[in-house]
């Protein structure tokens, strides 16, 4: 199977600022991938590269195997704030979408507007928050892409509509074996739904992975204080806080650290999210670098 | 058919959740041999998590032996734990005992997190002498 | 593509045909009348030395009725590619941009490059025909007044006549697109827009239009006779023009030159002409006529007006491709 994003050095620079450097990565197929950062760390930009809005700077870019480039059938992206005409209404937005989208599955597209209870005659720009994302999502998976890709999409979103957003993007997953990259900045939005993640913290890759093998080789060592070089080989720090009698240090390690004198605890996904971007350095969250 | 759900708290990782709850069922008899458990779609659309652990904690169960899938037509209960009618008729006498004990505890002074702690250290040390024996 | 354009546009395109319907209703009734005074007044078969004809007509045909019509469809005209670069130009992708909206539609499975050709295509082609529509009605409906006027020729009724006008109007959307894209701010673009097709308005018939044709010059000697304004300052210069030597035409420059070939300014005799003449205005005009002077003018005949017009739209048509292309090619490239 190809994979659905690879990367090479990718860079985006907005004139002088750095919006994402040297991004090599690659996502394989069937996933739904979380992009986790702080507000600016460049997952806008990473998304718009792949979908084809964006032409890097520098670096390359496959997506499902060719450069991508807007208006292809295999992507969907459903973009921040989720936009959408505010003066057509539901039903235009269906129209319009089976006019542009030689892929278009009515039937599904329908569907999914009756079980939401939407009003095929309300004016888009009438709609809540929530509706206004499902349409966004519907119009996207109804052109059937082969990658769905989504920008922050239930940021602005209140708990129950965020959690029916997600039921609809999952079972269309599950039913269809779409591969999905989403984007947040919180990690507990992902955290049920992906099983594939990406931390992205001043406009760059600080980790990524199957959740279950980040889950497996990260943990928390707590001990008498001492140097961490001193852990050995095969285990990176990724992050070290000390007090004058104790060191609790966040590692990845495939092997299991079996020196007696640490106490090991394993982490949860936002734990390990925030210890890479502590790694990071704080300062990197009052960049602003995101292009909307 | 049985409905899941998720405790986000709890820290048990989702697929063990969903585990422990068919194991749940199957063993208070909820779940019979031949019954068919939620599709893939069907849960995701109902606890919002990824496909890709729900197939994975179906993987397990078949591994376990408990469930087989059926291509086109869903995974069903090959076998249950409820342990037949003669496991059933011992559930009475030991929790009759097992009252009894929580009553000498209250009067002892142990409250319900004392106890709670105190019956999972218990089970605890007790799974993990039998498991060493065993292994 | 085409439904989605239409479906985003159908209520500014009705409120045009509304418009174009009104003006051209509103001509036609009135028309029959206008015509036939036309024909009665004599003016209309009239072919030299038509200018008390002309003068009685417009007397006879300046109904206040007929007076506003004439001026609304005029200005009808030269508003209509500034009301189409601000309202259908200027926000057709600015407003998409602001909104995000760019995002939702470049993500169906439609190229950029057929998306901005559909819009251009579709709302310049409905442009082009309301001004052509809207233009022909009111050609046609003034043509009597502007023969009993200065005639269409003349800088102030060339841009609202005749064919040209689907070239401002298209020029007109196109400017606004491009700018709206840039500027990626529907106010702001609005306002620039405007200013830009005014610009051209001024520019094309003051500083373009001469150079498209060439003009007719004509040198003849100065007849006293037919002064039309002379001004005596204290220091005994002068200026003094003859009237045109043919009516309906454009008049670029009519100078009156002294024997040297140079502009005439005097100095003249005060006690011929002037405040302290004794002779009055005769012997002021025959002293003149004594002076050996030319009268030397530039003009576009009124006979140059369709070859005029047809070049100018190609002008204007050119530059409207040019911008078109550049529209294309901005969203294909730089926006995201």
């Amino acid at each position: 199977m190809t994979d659905a994003v690879t990367t090479t050095g990718l860079t985006k620079r907005y004139g002088r600022r750095t919006a994402l450097s040297d991004c090599t990565l690659n996502i394989p197929a069937g996933h739904v991938v979380g992009l986790v950062g702080p507000n600016g760390a460049g997952k806008s930009t990473l998304l718009q590269l792949t979908c084809g809005l964006l032409a890097p700077t520098e670096g390359r870019i496959e997506v499902l195997g060719h450069t991508p480039h807007t208006g292809s059938p295999r992507l969907g992206f459903v973009a921040q704030d989720t936009p959408v005409y505010g003066n057509l209404t539901v039903a235009d937005h269906l129209r319009f979408g089976a006019h542009l989208n030689p892929g278009w599955d009515k039937a599904l597209a329908q569907r999914r507007i009756a079980e939401l209870g939407l009003d095929p005659s309300q004016r888009a720009g009438k709609l809540s928050g929530g509706q206004r994302a499902q349409l966004a999502l519907t119009l996207a998976i109804a052109k059937r892409p082969e990658l769905l890709l989504l920008d922050e999409p239930v940021a602005a979103l209140d708990p129950l509509a965020r959690r029916e957003f997600l039921q609809g993007l999952m079972s269309y997953a599950a039913e269809n074996g779409t591969s999905v990259v989403m984007s947040s900045h919180l990690v507990a939005d992902l955290e049920r739904v992906c099983d594939y993640l990406i931390v992205l913290v001043a406009s760059r890759v600080r980790v990524h992975g199957d959740v279950d093998e980040l889950l497996g080789t990260h943990h928390r060592l707590t001990g008498p204080r001492r140097d961490p070089d001193t852990l050995g080989p095969g285990r990176e720090v990724v992050q070290a806080s000390h007090t004058d009698v104790q060191s609790t240090l966040v590692v990845r390690s495939t092997a299991p650290v079996d020196d007696p004198s640490w106490t090991s605890d394993r982490l949860d996904l936002e734990d390990i999210v925030l210890a890479y971007m502590a790694q990071a350095g704080t300062h990197g969250r009052d960049r602003v670098l995101e292009k909307r | 058919m049985i409905e899941f759900h998720l405790d986000a708290r709890s820290g048990v990782a989702p697929y063990l959740q969903l585990i422990q709850q068919v194991r749940h069922a199957l063993r208070l008899g909820m779940l019979k041999e031949g019954d068919r458990l939620p599709t893939v779609k069907d849960v995701v659309a109902r606890v919002a998590i990824n496909p890709n652990t729900v197939l994975k904690a179906y993987r397990e169960l078949e591994y376990e032996g408990l469930v087989q899938p059926r291509p086109g037509l869903g995974t069903f209960v090959t076998r249950t734990l409820a342990g037949g009618d003669e496991a059933i008729a011992a559930h009475e006498p030991l929790r009759r005992e097992l009252t009894d004990w929580l009553g000498r505890a209250r009067a002892a002074g142990l409250d319900d997190e004392d106890v709670e702690a105190l019956l999972i250290s218990t089970f605890r040390e007790f799974s993990e002498e039998r498991a060493g024996r065993r292994g | 593509m085409i439904w989605l354009t239409w479906r985003q546009f159908r209520v500014q395109a009705w409120v045009a045909a509304v418009f174009a319907v009104a003006i051209a209703a509103a001509l036609a009734a009135t028309a029959p009348h206008l015509f036939d005074l036309y024909q009665s007044s004599g003016l209309a078969d009239c072919t030299s030395n038509c200018g008390d004809l002309a003068d009685t007509f417009v007397i006879q045909a300046g109904t206040r009725l007929n007076t506003i019509l004439y001026g609304v469809g005029t200005a009808a005209l030269l508003l209509m590619p500034a009301l189409v670069g601000i309202f259908w130009g200027a926000p057709m992708v600015a407003r998409e941009l602001e909104t995000g909206t760019h995002r939702l539609v470049w993500n169906q499975t439609v190229s950029r490059r057929r998306w901005i050709l559909t819009k251009l295509i579709g709302i310049g082609l409905t442009t082009a025909v309301t001004a052509a529509v809207v233009s022909a009605v009111v050609t046609w409906w003034a043509a009597p007044l502007d023969d009993g006027r200065a005639g269409r020729i003349s800088p102030e009724l060339f841009s609202a006549r005749g064919v040209v006008p689907i070239g401002y109007a298209a020029l007109g959307f196109a400017a606004g697109v491009l700018i709206g894209m840039l500027l990626r701010r529907s106010i702001a673009a609005m306002a620039v827009t405007l200013l830009a097709i005014v610009l051209v308005q001024v520019a094309v018939p003051f500083f373009v239009r001469e150079h498209l044709t060439t003009p007719v010059s004509s040198s003849t000697p100065f007849d006293p006779e037919n002064i039309a304004s002379l001004g005596i300052s204290e220091d005994n210069t002068i200026t003094v023009h003859a009237a045109s030597p043919v009516e309906d035409a454009w008049e670029l420059s009519n100078v009156t030159l002294g024997p040297d070939g140079e502009e005439f300014e005097g100095p003249i005799d005060p006690a011929k002409c002037g405040p302290d003449a004794a002779g009055g205005k005769r012997e002021c005009d025959r002293y003149l006529g004594t002076l050996n002077l030319t009268q030397k003018s530039t003009y576009i005949p009124a006979d140059r007006f369709w070859s005029l017009q047809w070049r100018e739209l190609g002008l204007l048509l050119s530059v409207t491709a040019l911008l078109g292309l550049a529209s294309v090619w901005w969203i294909s490239r730089k926006v995201a």
